[in-house]
């Protein structure tokens, strides 16, 4: 008798777990970018790690795992320590990063794989097309390209090949 | 081989000694074709890839060179012109220009410049590489091809302005190398072929005279001791055969010597038991036998045990120089030991109207035990008086010559023919069996006289005297005051 009241709970236990909502799947499916340039069998100088998110906005918990140091072995943050996120805000898919003072230290080569590590990363968040990045509201005088996109970025091997152009419309004969 | 089944037993094919010798062959031959295989191609491309790089870098560099021309920055205009300019004597397949940023100032592929990656941030690793400061080569061999990319920084004055990028697309060299490699795997495939075929035959060529030795072993084993194996060709394995011929051929002999002593031995032990039981016979179915009559038969039975006896107690003898750990060696006086022999035989030999004639020098002393050399000496000198004739002589000498004791026995009896010789210390051998039985003699007393020289490194020979009678001759090494080593 009690094997069979026993069966009939477990019986009925599994019908509400069936029946009761779901929850919600954690944020996932990102990628965080990182220099490559310590691994010189690595084909291209930036490379990712899969991203945990925690749940929140993801924007946020991704610049924090940018600023952290990365877990896979021969990848480096190219980011100096200290570097802060302000404030940050999304207009029509431009997302406006503001990073503490730190951030304006990076210059040349190092400023641009930073740059494209932010990029790469917070473009793969929905209704980010580019990321517009400043130091305590100021833009960086020395940089050519302040609002960056992934389509900014060259990022191969040197074996891509120009796309190819689309054939020309024939043109109508004269009448 | 199966116990009792007669049959050579089957090695299995694993464990057989030509899979084994077959397998070393191919996998030594393996060996040496991965290496054949790897090495030179590693190689080649080891030397491909210093020359290219070499190539390459100095051809970047020159580029650079070439574009480092002021303090003020490149421009787009400026590095296309400049590449334009140098882009016939390159011979890469992309030559791409930034500035100190990555950003892409010119990119030519195949001889035409691309406009789709203008303005662009150039992520290439080398080219990132070389913005930070950095002369960077690699070079990778892949499909056919060897892809190379190099880059170097712009500067002037020791300020970065750019970073040249070179990436060469090398199909011909990388067919080459293909060629090699595939000339290599056919050349292997041969080899491969042609040394299985090898190590099947040879393994099989020497695989067949080992198991021809087994052939011969086996029946060897089954008694057939006249068996002989063939093995050709001047190696270890006809060595082996030889010897194991030698070794039958021993064996045969030492099977038929045993065959015919106990064949002797039966017979002579048969004799005298036949004797006895017929004259116990007479005894019993006599009714009226007188005593005296009796007497002499009971003498005779008395006789023939006697014999029985003397034979059992030879056997037992020769069976004990076959068997037992001999004794130590002593050294002994020959002469003491002959004179006391003389002293026993003196009764028998006036009996038999037979003189003992001695001449021995003084100081023969040999290693060896006083019994075995009274035995040796009592056995010939027996001999000697035994079957000498009425009114003979026995001479016995004894000299120390050389370093050597010589005991010549000699008499002068009826002689031993000259065909006898050979046989005499055979066992149960006898000249005249009828006389020797007569004399009380079991055919034992020269083999025991011959395993007892021969256990204590002497030798002992026989000939015909002249004019009349034998010579027996024993000699030892003669003991010269050293400690003894036995």
């Amino acid at each position: 008798m009690r094997r069979r009241i026993a069966a009939l709970g477990c019986l009925l236990a599994l019908a509400a777990g069936g029946c009761a909502p779901r929850p919600e799947e954690p944020e996932g499916g990102y990628c965080v970018y990182y220099s490559a340039l310590s691994d010189r069998f690595a084909p291209l100088p930036l490379d990712c790690e899969p991203f945990e998110g925690s749940g929140g906005d993801p924007i946020p918990a991704l610049v924090d795992a940018l600023l952290s140091p990365p877990e896979t072995q021969g990848l480096a943050s190219l980011f100096p320590e200290g570097v802060r996120l302000l404030s940050w805000e999304v207009e029509e898919g431009r997302l406006h990063l503001d990073l503490s003072e730190q951030y304006g230290g990076l210059s040349g080569v190092d400023l641009t794989v930073a740059d494209a590590c932010l990029t790469l990363t917070l473009c793969q968040v929905e209704g980010v097309e580019s990321v517009y990045v400043t130091v305590e509201g100021r833009e960086i005088p020395y940089r050519r390209v302040q609002q960056l996109g992934p389509d900014g970025l060259l990022l191969t091997d040197g074996t891509d090949v120009p796309p190819e152009e689309p054939e020309p419309s024939p043109t109508p004969p004269a009448s | 081989m199966d116990k009792g089944s007669g049959a050579v037993r089957r090695v299995p094919f694993w464990r057989s000694l030509q899979t084994k010798f077959a397998l070393t062959y191919i996998v030594i031959v393996a060996a040496v074709l991965i290496l054949l295989n790897t090495y030179p191609l590693v190689v080649s491309e080891k030397l491909a890839y210093q020359s290219k790089q070499a190539s390459m870098l100095n051809q970047a560099s020159v580029l650079a060179s070439a574009l480092a021309t002021g303090p003020e920055a490149l421009t787009a205009e400026g590095a296309t012109r400049t590449v334009e300019l140098l882009r016939g004597s390159l011979g890469v397949t992309r030559v791409v220009v930034t500035d100190p940023n990555g950003l892409v100032l010119c990119d030519f592929q195949d001889g035409v410049g691309r406009a789709d990656t203008a303005g662009r941030y150039a992520l290439f690793w080398e080219l990132v590489t070389a913005l930070r400061g950095n002369n960077v080569f690699r070079s990778e061999y892949g499909d056919g091809a060897f892809r190379s990319r190099a880059a170097v920084p712009i500067t002037y004055r020791s300020m970065t302005q750019g970073a040249v990028y070179l990436y060469e697309y090398d199909a011909e060299q990388g067919a080459l190398l293909q060629g090699i490699q595939t000339n290599l795997r056919f050349i292997s495939i041969v080899i491969c072929m042609v040394s299985l075929v090898m190590g099947v035959v040879f393994s099989k060529a020497l695989t067949r005279r080992i198991a021809q030795l087994l052939r011969g072993i086996h029946t060897v084993r089954e008694g057939e001791y006249s068996h002989r194996v063939s093995v050709r060709g001047g190696d270890e394995l006809s060595r082996l055969a030889d010897e194991f011929n030698e070794l039958t051929g021993r064996l045969q002999t030492t099977e038929e010597v045993r065959r015919r002593f106990v064949s002797d031995a039966s017979h002579e032990l048969k004799t005298p038991l036949a004797s006895i039981r017929l004259l116990t016979d007479s005894l019993l179915q006599a009714d009226h036998m007188d005593g005296e009559t009796a007497r002499e038969f009971l003498n005779d039975i008395g006789d023939e045990a006697d014999r029985l006896t003397r034979i059992t107690e030879k056997l037992l003898t020769l069976t004990r120089l076959d068997t037992a750990p001999a004794a130590e060696d002593v050294p002994v006086d020959v002469g003491a030991v002959v004179e006391r022999v003389e002293h026993m035989l003196s009764p028998l030999a006036r009996a038999v109207e037979v003189s003992l004639e001695l001449k021995l020098q003084p100081g023969c002393v040999v290693l060896a035990t006083e019994d075995d050399l009274y035995q040796i000496a009592f056995n010939l000198m027996e001999n000697a008086v035994k079957y000498n004739l009425p009114g003979g002589r026995v001479l016995v000498t004894l000299t120390a010559d050389g370093g050597r004791v010589v005991l010549r026995v000699e008499d002068t009896g009826v002689g031993i023919p000259e065909a006898d010789l050979p046989k005499i210390f055979d066992r149960f051998y006898r000249v005249d069996k009828a006389r020797s039985r007569a004399a009380g003699g079991t055919g034992l007393g020269l083999s025991i006289v011959r395993d007892t020289v021969l256990q204590h490194g002497g030798a002992v020979t026989a000939r015909r005297r002249e004019p009349e009678g034998t010579c027996f001759e024993v000699s030892f090494a003669q003991w010269n005051g050293e400690e003894v080593g036995r």
